[in-house]
């Protein structure tokens, strides 16, 4: 597991914290509520990388937690304060109750053309389906995988936002001074693909990874221009930092996230009753800007065009093509490393598909996700189920089906870890 | 939305003021029974769904299930509108149950072709569109359609004079309304009730295509507030189902806050400090 909370990110966090205690003092009131929830995922496969893994548990359920989530929250004219963290006990893992902040955020409502927003938080934009093209904030992979709720895929950064209106015209300015990287399965919980080895493993062979040193020049910067035309949405996007995946290798058989900055643009509109999207992105790989490098990734340009359509009775389907396509893809076909793996096309597709119905009153929300990738031969199921018993209890039932030809493709490198969750939620 | 009700004649009532009230009541009652079923609905329309200019109400939304058993929503609601039976916008807080505390919809309706609707998920700072073409879908869960929330506009029914019935102790004028497109709508028809001197819909029966009553709308009280006699608790009931959903609005004000510009993506991240 990676040091998750380091000096800087706890310097960081102690001062939004101490800032926000001070905004509650001076507001009326603290607003506090949250839930409790156990979350039980159990695997549905033998996953025979995990057996040699350093915990018996791992091999039965990939996740197995208890957790009671505090929200406090309290604003003043100017300014609002919000506080979320959880206190958690993984019994998966054998870990000891932990407390995680999730959120601890300062919001200063500085002019009437100004915002800004500083602290740890989550930050989400673009217009994908669980499909981030120009998001490029951090993620939760193994969250996602193994039952959590969907929130728990963003995974919380200290950031501090500027926002900046004119008109209709919004303006964000991000800057997290600590880069951090998606958290992805690394073998405990998950089994993952070790490029070095060339096959599916679990956390004794998983690779190292290097992260980057948290120095000023190692920030991530983000920036969004946006605005509306009509019922048009659009949006401007830019990015400098890393790779959100260790997709770089060291000569040292590491791991470790490339240099990247990226830009892009997005639109959405309703069109006859179907809502459509438009988003597209270059990633510059800026450390191999020839291609020719067989340890970093290549510049690439990602696209995706979605539709949406509810078919009334509480009956919406929709549907996403993904293509990404790898610049100077002759250079980098012939430096590819066979490792476990054939060489990825030039242009990769992959589709997704929601359907979800509610019913009964909205009680019982049923709900299919699923990603199939065309070039890439493999595919990830998500059926849910989520039955509302009163306003305060919630019971969810789904499945991650995941599995692929080959063991270095997007979801191929996590097969044998399908699994079945169960979670149940009590708000207060 | 449903949640601001207008009962007054557009220039004469705030003019005039308080004493031209009475009179103005007479005014409209004279009105009303000149008017073809076209116009009443039309004035009924108008007074319902955009009283004054815009307000804000506090919205307790109570669904009971045949077995009894409650669930329990509370939002606030802003209202600006555009054009008088035209364009408006709505902006919706929620702050219960806890699960749903702090997310925000925003909803420009549009009076010619789909309305457009953002929901924002505060803990996964998402701003998620709606597809909302279909205005006959359920109302967070509850009896109420989009489409009795944000109003349907009446020049898409006929509208027609089917009797006059005493109905908590007054004379009400039924208009029976007839979808002209039959297929953008829930119900065969509609039966209403209209109060003739305050110009409320006071209750409202759905019809299916075999005559059946299938959802029974009533106003079960109503207050002045800033001289707008107002529905301030409603109810509609499922009758098939069993299943009904009571509205009561709280904290009623027709101050409008916020200009038509301000429903943004701002405003669905940021709620107005009067609510948080």
């Amino acid at each position: 597991m990676r040091n998750y909370i380091n000096k800087t990110k706890t310097t960081f966090l102690a001062v939004t914290v101490s800032l926000g205690l001070l905004a509650t003092s001076t507001s009326a009131e603290v607003y506090i509520d949250g839930f409790s929830e156990v979350t039980h995922a159990l695997r549905v496969e033998r996953n025979v990388a995990l057996d040699g893994g350093k915990s018996f548990q791992n091999r039965d359920y990939p996740r197995g937690d208890a957790r009671t989530q505090l929200r406090l929250s309290g604003s003043s004219d100017r300014e609002e304060f919000f506080i979320r963290m959880d206190f958690l006990s993984d019994y998966a893992l054998k870990k000891d109750v932990s407390i995680e902040i999730r959120e601890a955020y300062l919001k200063l409502y500085v002019a009437k053309w100004m915002d800004v927003k500083v602290g740890r938080q989550v930050a989400t934009w673009g217009t994908g389906d669980l499909v981030f093209v120009n998001d490029l904030f951090a993620k939760d992979w193994v969250a996602f995988f193994t039952g959590q709720e969907l929130s728990y895929l963003k995974r919380p950064q200290d950031l501090a936002r500027l926002s900046f209106f004119k008109g209709g015209t919004t303006f964000e300015f991000l800057v997290a001074p600590n880069y951090t990287m998606d958290n992805l399965p690394t073998g405990e919980r998950l089994s993952t693909f070790n490029p070095f080895l060339g096959r599916t493993v679990g956390a004794i062979d998983a690779p190292g990874v290097v992260e980057p040193a948290n120095t000023l020049g190692n920030a991530e910067l983000f920036a969004r221009i946006s605005g509306y035309r009509g019922s048009a949405e659009w949006a401007l996007y830019a990015y400098r930092g890393f790779y959100g995946q260790p997709l770089g290798a060291t000569a040292d058989t590491m791991l470790f996230a490339p240099r990247m900055s990226s830009i892009g643009a997005s639109l959405r509109s309703s069109v006859k009753g179907v809502l459509v999207n438009l988003e597209g992105a270059l990633y510059n790989s800026e450390s191999d800007s020839k291609g020719t490098n067989p340890s970093l990734p290549n510049t690439s340009i990602r696209g995706l065009f979605g539709a949406e359509k509810s078919l009334g009775n509480d009956l919406s389907v929709s549907g996403q093509w993904i293509g990404d396509l790898i610049t100077d893809y002759d250079a980098f076909a012939a430096a590819f490393v066979n490792n476990g793996g054939s060489v990825p096309d030039e242009l990769r597709h992959t589709v997704t598909i929601r359907i979800s119905k509610l019913l009964w009153y909205q009680t019982l929300k049923l709900s299919f996700f699923g990603f199939w990738g065309i070039s890439d031969e493999d595919y990830y199921l998500r059926p849910s189920l989520e039955y509302t018993f009163s306003d305060n209890l919630k019971i969810s039932l789904g499945a991650n089906w995941i599995d692929g030809d080959q063991a270095n493709t997007m979801f191929g490198q996590f097969q044998d870890n399908s699994n079945a969750y169960l979670r149940m939620r009590r708000s207060f | 939305m449903r949640h601001t009700i207008k009962n007054r004649l557009k220039a004469g009532i705030l003019l005039l003021g308080s004493t031209a009230l009475i009179a103005g009541f007479f005014g409209a009652q004279v009105l009303a029974n000149e008017l073809s079923a076209t116009e009443l609905m039309n004035k009924v329309h108008k007074r319902y769904y955009y009283a004054a200019d815009g307000g804000k109400a506090h919205v307790k939304m109570t669904l009971t299930d045949k077995r009894n058993r409650t669930r329990v929503r509370e939002f606030w609601m802003l209202r600006t509108d555009i054009e008088d039976m035209g364009d408006q916008n709505y902006y919706v807080y929620f702050t219960k149950p806890s699960d749903v505390r702090r997310t925000t919809v925003l909803t420009l309706k549009h009076a010619n072709g789909d309305d457009d609707r953002w929901l924002y998920v505060p803990s996964v700072d998402l701003v998620k569109r709606i597809a909302s073409d279909n205005k006959q879908e359920s109302f967070v869960g509850s009896d109420f359609t989009y489409e009795d929330v944000s109003g349907r506009l009446p020049i898409l029914d006929k509208h027609e004079y089917i009797g006059e019935e005493e109905y908590n102790g007054a004379e009400m004028k039924i208009v029976k309304s007839t979808p002209l497109n039959p297929k953008k709508s829930d119900y065969a028809y509609r039966k209403t009730w209209v109060n003739p001197t305050n110009l409320l819909p006071v209750k409202e029966e759905y019809y299916n295509a075999k005559d059946k009553l299938i959802r029974v709308f009533t106003i079960d009280k109503v207050e002045t507030i800033e001289g707008i006699p107002t529905a301030v608790t409603r109810t509609m009931k499922n009758t098939k189902k069993k299943h009904t959903t009571t509205i009561e609005f709280r904290e009623v004000t027709f101050d409008v806050e916020l200009k038509p510009g301000d429903y943004n993506e701002r405003l669905l991240k940021n709620p107005p400090r009067s609510l948080r």
